[in-house]
């Protein structure tokens, strides 16, 4: 789990294009929109993307995946909810 | 009260200069890193210029002097219209997006597909709400920019105008704030009169 | 200040290629979108068939269909019948053609044919091929600013002719669907798989439609001439493609055009059928008082027109108020914005005045304009 977490903190800086920040400057039980990373509507279809080309998986819309893209915690479990 | 050009940048050949004087400049002259490397040099403090493509980059470089000067804090932003033109539109970021479009498509590459984005991100940065308009040139017309920026100076305070053009491999910016003012102002603070002939002026030399 | 008026058109769309034709159409409820097979994949969108652009242009033009691009051909066409009915002289200094697109002939970047110049990527070049083929003495003029691209280019026409620097301007407002702008849309999770419904409750986004529509801007004052009243454009100032919560910019154009907080007869609004722009414009029209004005979107016939859209909609409020018809509003059915909106559910004879349009689109920025028949 720590490596998918320490993975998704890189793959969410590169994807996101976040070039101040370092994977160590995410918590990652913090939120990721609203306060936290202060991540807007087109960074979250930027995670659906970043779902799909690194794990394979697909979130249809993004009202779904508020819940999922709370943080990289949750983040990263629901990737490995997906994988069993 | 006539119309003047209170302030003016250019980035050209890698090389940023603020009316007239050098801020920055790349060793190398070509490329699109000189763009984050100024941003550095600049000490800008804006995460979401990272998000930006290159030409939004340039015109939030080429907009920040200009529009965080003493002279400028008088100017009613609510009415300051923003004016710009290009060749290439955003074809170098429509290039950009049609590569990622067989396997992930990007939707925040295809967001910077249009060229008034960076008319956009410049009014969101320093607050500016006024009438926008963004024309393509086959060259910079000094002529197009004056004749609308006069007819807009009707009813708007101050124009931000100017020229802002990408390529693969170059970037080339030329932005200037005019505004009316009375003449006593023109001598005590270097305006320049708005006129054709010293909107190419200032954008040749 | 010299008055400026709309006088005739044309539009060429998947529903006709006069005005006449592509208005009686609207009036008999046609809906201009169908499912269209784009590289594997399913896009509800409006598209004009490829077929019958060639042929028409060949037959009226006595051109070689191969020189000129899809988005070309349908401009040349649209400008071609506008200059046909009025007694402009293109080689006079005081004609302008303005060009309004926000992404010209984007569909080169997929394939190229040997036939086109490399250069024809380029919005000017494409400007200029079209002006070209009519011998248009100005070098023409391009507006690509968005979705707010047609009624800008009707706005700074306005504004032109007002000050006595032309009597006559051609609009025209033209843009493709292309694979680029449906793959970018849907990666946007902007596109409805179905007709789109603008200002419902059930409203799932917008289709892209394509169309090519010209509206000559005069200072003649003649029998018919719609008088361009009052113009405006602001920026949000908020989020570069999502629009204001609060409609700031769209308002702001709101309290410019409305002289006097005056309320208009009927508006023809942008109503792309997003959650967020109707949303937007219902917060925008209540602001200003005008939540109750009859109101209809055109996107429920043509789908989303990018840069057409400003000129072919001011075209039907030009005709709506001509010929005392207001349009349904297609599509709508429940009042789906927290504001609810006079929406027009029944095209109908009624006698108009003032027509308000607006426009708003990526990048934040919003415009305005009040129509009035003479």
């Amino acid at each position: 789990m720590e490596n998918l977490i320490e993975n998704l903190k890189r793959q969410i800086i590169e994807q996101l294009n976040l070039a101040e920040v370092k994977p160590e400057d995410i918590n990652p039980s913090a939120p990721l929109f609203g306060e936290g990373l202060g991540l807007d509507s087109i960074d979250a279809l930027e995670l659906i993307v970043l779902l799909e080309k690194h794990y394979g998986l697909k979130i249809q819309d993004p009202k779904d995946a508020k819940d999922i893209f709370a943080s990289v915690n949750s983040l990263a479990a629901y990737i490995t909810s997906q994988k069993k | 009260m006539s119309n003047y050009i209170l302030a003016y940048t250019k980035i050209k050949n890698n090389c940023l200069w603020h009316n007239g004087k050098l801020i920055t400049e790349s060793i190398d002259k070509t490329g699109l890193n000189f763009l984050d490397e100024a941003y550095k040099t600049l000490n800008l403090s804006y995460p979401k210029f990272f998000k930006m493509d290159a030409l939004s980059k340039l015109g939030i470089l080429c907009a920040e002097q200009i529009l965080v000067s003493e002279t400028i804090s008088k100017v009613p932003k609510e009415k300051t219209a923003i004016v710009l033109s290009n060749k290439s539109s955003s074809l170098q970021t429509d290039k950009a997006y049609s590569k990622t479009m067989s396997n992930f498509p990007s939707p925040s590459v295809f967001v910077y597909t249009l060229p008034n984005i960076v008319i956009g991100e410049i009014s969101i940065k320093h607050k500016i709400t006024g009438e926008n308009a963004f024309f393509i040139e086959p060259v910079f017309n000094a002529q197009l920019l004056h004749n609308y920026t006069e007819l807009l100076l009707q009813e708007s305070e101050s124009v931000l105008c100017g020229w802002l053009n990408t390529s693969d491999t170059t970037c080339e910016g030329f932005l200037y704030l005019v505004a009316k003012q009375t003449t006593s102002d023109e001598k005590k603070f270097n305006f320049i009169k708005h006129n054709p002939d010293s909107i190419t002026q200032l954008y040749i030399n | 200040m010299t008055k400026a008026f709309l006088h005739n058109s044309t539009i060429v769309s998947p529903l006709g290629f006069t005005t006449a034709e592509n208005f009686n159409a609207v009036c008999n409820g046609n809906i201009a979108m169908q499912n269209h097979g784009f590289n594997n994949t399913n896009y509800f969108a409006a598209l004009i068939e490829n077929k019958l652009l060639d042929d028409t242009f060949v037959r009226q033009t006595n051109s070689n269909s191969k020189e000129f691009t899809r988005l070309e051909k349908m401009c040349i066409l649209s400008v071609k019948d506008v200059l046909t009915n009025s007694t402009i002289d293109v080689k006079s200094k005081r004609t302008l053609f303005i060009f309004s697109t926000t992404k010209g002939n984007i569909d080169l970047l997929e394939k190229h044919p040997p036939e086109i110049a490399e250069n024809r990527i380029y919005l000017h070049e494409t400007a200029q091929a079209i002006s070209g083929y009519f011998g248009f003495a100005n070098k023409p003029m391009v507006v690509s600013n968005a979705c707010i691209s047609g009624l800008l280019a009707i706005i700074i026409a306005k504004r032109l002719v007002a000050d006595n620097q032309y009597d006559n301007i051609v609009v025209t407002g033209a843009d493709i669907v292309s694979t680029f702008t449906l793959s970018g849309f849907n990666a946007l999770g902007a596109l409805s798989n179905k007709a789109c419904k603008p200002f419902d409750k059930n409203r799932t986004g917008i289709n892209l439609g394509e169309a090519a529509a010209s509206i000559v801007v005069s200072n003649q004052q003649k029998e018919g001439g719609i008088e361009i009243v009052s113009v405006s454009s602001a920026n949000d100032a908020n989020h570069i493609s999502g629009p204001s919560r609060t409609g700031e910019g769209l308002y702001k154009c709101l309290q410019k055009v409305l002289v006097n907080n005056m309320v208009p007869d009927f508006i023809n609004a942008h109503g792309t059928a997003t959650e967020f722009n109707d949303e937007m414009e219902s917060i925008a029209f209540s602001r200003a008082g005008i939540q109750n004005v009859l109101t209809n979107s055109l996107k429920g016939y043509y789908g989303h027109t990018l840069g057409a859209a400003g000129v072919l909609e001011s075209v039907f409020c030009a005709e709506g108020l001509r010929q005392s018809k207001l349009i349904c509003s297609a599509g709508f059915e429940n009042s789906g914005t927290s504001i609810p909106l006079n929406i027009i559910t029944k095209t109908e004879n009624k006698k108009s005045t003032t027509c308000l349009k607006t426009a708003s689109g990526f990048g934040g920025c919003n415009a305005a304009v009040l129509y009035t028949l003479n």
